[in-house]
């Protein structure tokens, strides 16, 4: 992978774990202040595995599918939850 | 692990490593440094009592008078009131002003004695305090220098770990180590023992410090993805406390009644005093105390402000989300185990220092044929070296220049960039790159020898008899000052003089 590549997959990585938490706080059985905090607590975490796990089995073409798949697929179910009235 | 599957990691690791390594160096140097931001309190100010006996005198009058410097036309949107303790005998009182009532709130605060209760000339802020300030929110404005440092922190957790993936025995590595073989091999055998030895130091630290600074952040990303009205999330381990009312004026309780009723309740001292809507009906105060149980470092004492009567008392949360996250504090700051835990905090943070410096020496050297080789080199010894050198030689400045409270905190930060500036056209103006090193080093130890002469020639013989009276903190970082500068002027000595880089 060259530089490019690389910071394309470092920030692909972290904008499909930010939707996955995001869609967390969604659908954990948990009063809602704490789930914001899980989610919080946990972004370092599973970003980091992410993008370890991530970048040691896949190359740039396989990552890329990997972490826009993650993104989009997050990004529907959150439209289909729908939001919390604040 | 395959070794495709390594290299892979490894180029994770090191283009994170290349890109951010100054970043992570500033941020764990300040870190370190203000690790020690309580116990050289003593040290830098003058006018801290050195024989505070534990019982501060009452600040009802002194905090009356604080607030009576904020004008009428301004509301107050928050004040804060900080007991003192041995490390800081002083009372800090804080108020975020809001000009003619609007926002944002302009930050003002003010210094008490805790022996005679009245108010200290308050040089204002001092160097350990700004570098304290640096390091939490590189002195911008939030969420966004505090959101840079956590994901500062989040990046370091990513090297942390793929490090240990890098290797194929990482055990095996954790004892290798051929101080006679090549610079090359002595350079990957320190980054790789530094780094595997302190694994669990620097993992824990680069995960709290990610979540503390990116608190602010995920909330506006969390509030913006999941609320109807995509508002920032409030994440924080407690709500405010809260009192419905109609704001009519009403008068308050004061700070000494406040500590009374602590006292009282919970056998404790109060800590610090969040007032929110002070003087009216709904006024509310919240008082964190210090409490001794595992996992937790403060107790919760929510008040009425008109009455003192107790709106909830929380000891210890019962649930276990916001007990771990109570938790992260202490374990960044190292503030649950006494000043001995402080310094193998600070031994280690170090360490994290010279690990990403040898890691930008292993890229300088594998890189001998690479063009911006020599400006990489001279870079990361201008601004490696010259953080530590900016640093110690604005204690100088802090010390010895006349400042306004007001203007203190600019003309620190002033001190600090512009020397730092300088110490990297040193290095780029220097014959070769191991001359730079040496000069700077030298510098770096003969402003560290200075320190204690500074302290001594600064202080009033009244003070300086106290030091040998139980006060040892300022005496203590005289020694270490004194050792560091041996230590590093033994190390000048190490590097050839002569030589091109």
């Amino acid at each position: 992978m060259n530089k490019l590549q690389t910071l394309t997959c470092i920030l692909l990585g972290i904008l499909s774990v930010l939707m996955v938490l995001s869609l967390l706080i969604l659908i954990l059985p948990l009063p809602e202040h704490y789930r914001f905090l899980v989610a919080a607590f946990i972004f370092p975490a599973v970003g980091t595995g992410f993008l370890i796990q991530g970048f040691r089995t896949n190359d740039f073409a396989r990552l890329v599918k990997i972490y826009g798949s993650i993104t989009a697929i997050s990004y529907i179910l959150i439209l289909i939850h729908g939001p919390l009235s604040s | 692990m395959s070794s495709e599957k390594r290299s892979r990691v490894f180029g994770l690791h090191s283009f994170i490593g290349l890109f951010l390594a100054f970043v992570i160096y500033t941020v764990c140097f300040t870190g370190t440094f203000s690790l020690f931001h309580g116990e050289l309190t003593y040290w830098e100010n003058k006018e801290v009592p050195t024989d505070y006996s534990g019982t501060p005198a009452p600040i009802d009058k002194g905090f009356e008078e604080f607030l009576a410097t904020i004008p009428e036309t301004s509301g107050i949107a928050l004040s804060v009131v900080t007991y003192p303790t041995q490390h800081k005998p002083f009372y800090e009182l804080e108020a975020l002003e809001l000009v003619d009532g609007k926002g944002p709130p302009v930050p003002k605060a003010a210094y008490y004695s805790a022996i005679t209760g009245d108010k200290m000339s308050g040089a204002g802020i001092t160097l350990s305090e700004w570098m304290a300030h640096f390091h939490t929110d590189l002195w911008l404005p939030a969420p966004y220098g505090r959101g840079i440092i956590g994901f500062t922190g989040f990046f370091l957790l990513v090297m942390v770990i793929s490090g240990i993936f890098m290797h194929k025995s990482p055990v095996k590595m954790s004892f290798l180590w051929r101080p006679d073989k090549s610079l090359k091999v002595l350079l990957m055998d320190t980054h790789n023992v530094f780094g595997l030895w302190g694994l669990l130091f620097h993992a824990v630290t680069a995960f709290t410090g990610a979540i503390l600074g990116l608190l602010g952040m995920l909330g506006i990303i969390y509030g913006f993805m999941t609320y109807d009205n995509r508002h920032a999330a409030h994440i924080e381990p407690f709500d405010e406390p809260f009192l419905e009312g109609i704001g009519a004026a009403t008068p308050s309780i004061n700070p000494d009644r406040v500590q009374e009723i602590t006292k009282n309740t919970t056998g404790s001292d109060a800590g610090i005093l969040l007032l929110f809507n002070r003087g009216k009906d709904n006024a509310v105060y919240r008082v964190y105390y210090e409490v001794e149980k595992p996992m937790v470092r403060f107790g919760i004492l929510d008040l009425e402000g008109a009455t003192g009567n107790i709106v909830a008392h929380n000891p210890t949360p019962t649930n276990i989300i916001p007990r771990v996250f109570v938790s992260i504090m202490p374990l960044h700051t190292a503030a649950y185990g006494g000043i001995w835990l402080k310094i193998i905090y600070g031994v280690l943070g170090t360490s994290l220092c010279l690990i990403i410096i040898t890691g930008l020496m292993m890229w300088v050297d594998r890189n001998s044929e690479s063009k911006t080789r020599g400006v990489v080199e001279r870079l990361s010894i201008g601004i490696c070296t010259g953080l530590p050198v900016a640093t110690f030689l604005s204690i100088y400045v802090d010390q010895l220049a006349t400042f306004t409270p007001e203007t203190k905190a600019f003309s620190l930060g002033a001190s600090v960039f512009a020397i730092w500036a300088g110490t990297v056209v040193l290095a780029f103006a220097a014959p070769s790159a191991k001359a730079g090193l040496r000069a700077l080093l030298i510098l770096l130890a003969a402003s560290l020898a200075g320190l204690p002469i500074l302290h001594i020639i600064t202080r009033s013989s009244e003070y300086l008899n106290t030091l040998g009276q139980g006060t040892i903190s300022p005496t203590m970082a005289n020694v270490v000052f004194l050792l560091l500068a041996l230590l590093l002027g033994a190390a000048a000595r190490k590097i050839p003089k002569d030589q091109s880089a």
